[in-house]
């Protein structure tokens, strides 16, 4: 029966795919699809169902599912005016965001090594696409083309990794290759080692981590903002949640191993992202270094890997999906026909002409730098303690001194809205509703996150406490 | 007769000439192609890891992997196409709109 219902979440999901080329309100069916399969995962909550042994709909899969479905109907709603004003083409737009997102899911919720790689590629795929979908612009296409070769680069890495493992363990499927490593008496050949390295410089990729994060800045730049706004929150979560798994499962006998250079890695992620975030005069730019530095310190909760970091790292993902994904909405609001509106200069006055777009802003970007009472204060407060239970006193403190160096830059925007006038005010058309609805719940939802944590840390804690 | 090792020491080696070919060859077709090199020489060691074990899933794998690399070829020849409308050019040393 397990089986039946996981198939039917499948069919939704395909269901929402079906949507391009009808002239329809293509927007509208897509989110009917998503609620369509959070409503089913609702009814898998502690089913456990499991389909071919390499898909498994547990608790913890649910819960990264339900963040990628705020995501995925937050982006749909913010998709409409850049669309819009761009002319960009609108069914191939939700099309190729509904299938990347179908990719996403699939990612957190396989337990193969080879589903977790078709899964990471129909994501990526869509996702490449989508950066590029402004063919008109020069930037755009150059964004699409870096992304996609850095793409396909690590992801040839991440497939020599699972080859290697293949080939030590005899097996792709987490579970087998967890029980053949802990069966081992001695430590790890060196084979073993290039394997998980492999795998690692793979996962790294795609979550911008700091040796492999050349692409994120460019590549968030480029894109159109709202395009932006769904792949720095849905990539980074569904990457984090197969990171997770198949670090904290398969690979946990080997942690001693891999702790070290997760522990460097987090390191200089978090101080890189901050220190040239500093030096940003452009809005996106600066997000995407603080996206790069946001994947340190969950990094730093991965490596805690006791039982707060574990769901520290869920509560982080819900946290930052709504805050990035607001910003970069407002961002989207903001940008013209011919102007991208993205230098710190065009926020000058701000409180003046837009004060609710303004004041949204403000929500976001105090959570992003971890200002109480809003979810990333929870959120980073969680994975420091976690991390100190863990004896990472030093990453502790390297989080806490980067998380202050950051707040200069978002602070930086917040100045220029209120403190500073503009000379030459931005002429906005009035906000469509949709999108402001978006926002709006958003904002709610970073500000529900602050101050009535409890709820969904309970959650989190409870679907990550099932399988690892 | 070649052993696993000889298959694993050649696909190391085609790995390394895709490796290598990204970072120095100065056309972005030759760049794509060098991609390529690398997902088959991840597909020949999936192939002889099968074959050693005796297992058909080797060989099942190098299926999937053949799909999407086809699949990214496509997506990656859309994009180099519209970056030559704007361009003009292959080099990728030209593109450097975006910076820090």
């Amino acid at each position: 029966m397990a089986c039946v219902v996981a198939a039917a979440i499948a069919a939704i999901v395909a269901e929402a795919f079906r949507a391009p080329g009808e002239r329809m309100p293509i927007g509208p069916l897509g989110a009917i699809g998503l609620i369509g399969a959070a409503v089913a995962s609702f009814l898998l909550w502690d089913h456990h169902a499991v389909s071919f042994g390499v898909v498994s709909a547990d608790n913890y899969a649910l819960f990264v599912t339900f963040i990628l479905i705020a995501v995925g109907l937050l982006s749909l709603a913010l998709a409409g005016p850049v669309i819009e004003r761009q002319g960009l083409p609108v069914g191939e737009y939700y099309a190729l965001l509904l299938f990347s997102l179908g990719g996403m899911i699939l990612m957190a919720m396989a337990t193969d090594l080879i589903v977790i790689f078709l899964a990471l590629e129909v994501l990526s795929i869509g996702v490449y696409v989508l950066t590029g979908i402004r063919r008109d612009s020069p930037a755009s296409v150059e964004a699409a083309f870096k992304y996609f070769l850095l793409g396909a680069f690590a992801s040839a890495f991440f497939l020599y990794g699972i080859a290697f493992t293949y080939g030590v363990t005899g097996s792709t499927r987490l579970d087998r290759i967890g029980t053949v490593i802990a069966a081992q008496a001695m430590s790890p050949s060196p084979m073993q080692l290039l394997a998980m390295g492999l795998l690692f410089v793979g996962f790294a990729f795609k979550v911008a981590a700091v040796p492999f994060h050349m692409w994120t800045p460019d590549a968030y730049e480029g894109a159109p903002p709202s395009v932006t706004g769904f792949m720095s929150t849905g990539v980074k979560a569904a990457a984090f949640a197969a990171f997770a798994r198949v670090f904290l499962s398969a690979l946990a006998p080997m942690h001693g191993e891999w702790s070290h250079v997760v522990w460097v890695i987090a390191a200089m992620t978090m101080i890189l992202g901050t220190v040239v975030g500093v030096a940003q005069t452009s809005v996106k730019r600066m997000l995407a270094y603080s996206s790069i530095a946001h994947s340190g310190y969950l990094l730093v909760a991965l490596l805690s890997a006791n039982s707060s970091g574990k769901s520290a790292i869920l509560f982080y993902l819900a946290t930052y999906a709504l805050t990035n994904l607001g910003a970069f909405g407002v961002i989207g609001l903001l940008e013209q026909r011919d102007a991208a509106n993205d230098q710190l200069t065009d926020y000058a006055g701000l409180w003046y002409t837009q004060p609710v777009l303004a004041a949204l802003m403000t929500v976001f970007l105090l959570s992003l730098g971890g200002f109480p009472p809003f979810g990333g204060f929870i959120a980073k407060w969680f994975i420091f303690t976690s991390a100190i239970e863990a004896g990472q006193t030093w990453l502790a403190i390297i989080g806490v001194l980067t998380s202050v160096v950051s707040v200069f830059f978002y602070l930086r925007v917040i100045v220029q809205m209120y403190m500073t006038s503009s000379t030459a005010p931005l002429r906005l058309p009035p906000v469509p509703l949709v999108a402001g609805v978006a926002l709006v719940a958003s904002a709610i939802g970073v500000l529900y996150l602050g101050v009535l944590p409890a709820q969904v840390i309970d959650w989190a804690a409870a679907s990550i406490g099932t399988i690892f | 007769m070649p052993t696993l090792n000889d298959y694993l020491m050649l696909s190391g080696i085609l790995f390394a000439i895709g490796t290598a070919g990204v970072f120095v060859r100065r056309n972005i077709i030759t760049v794509l192609l060098s991609v390529e090199i690398m997902l088959n020489a991840v597909n020949l060691s999936f192939v002889a890891f099968g074959r050693q074990m005796g297992y058909a899933d080797g060989q099942i794998i190098v299926f999937f992997v053949m799909t999407v690399a086809a699949a990214e070829a496509a997506v990656g020849l859309a994009i180099v196409i519209a970056l030559f409308r704007h361009r003009e050019s292959l080099n990728p040393d030209t593109f450097t709109m975006l910076k820090w």
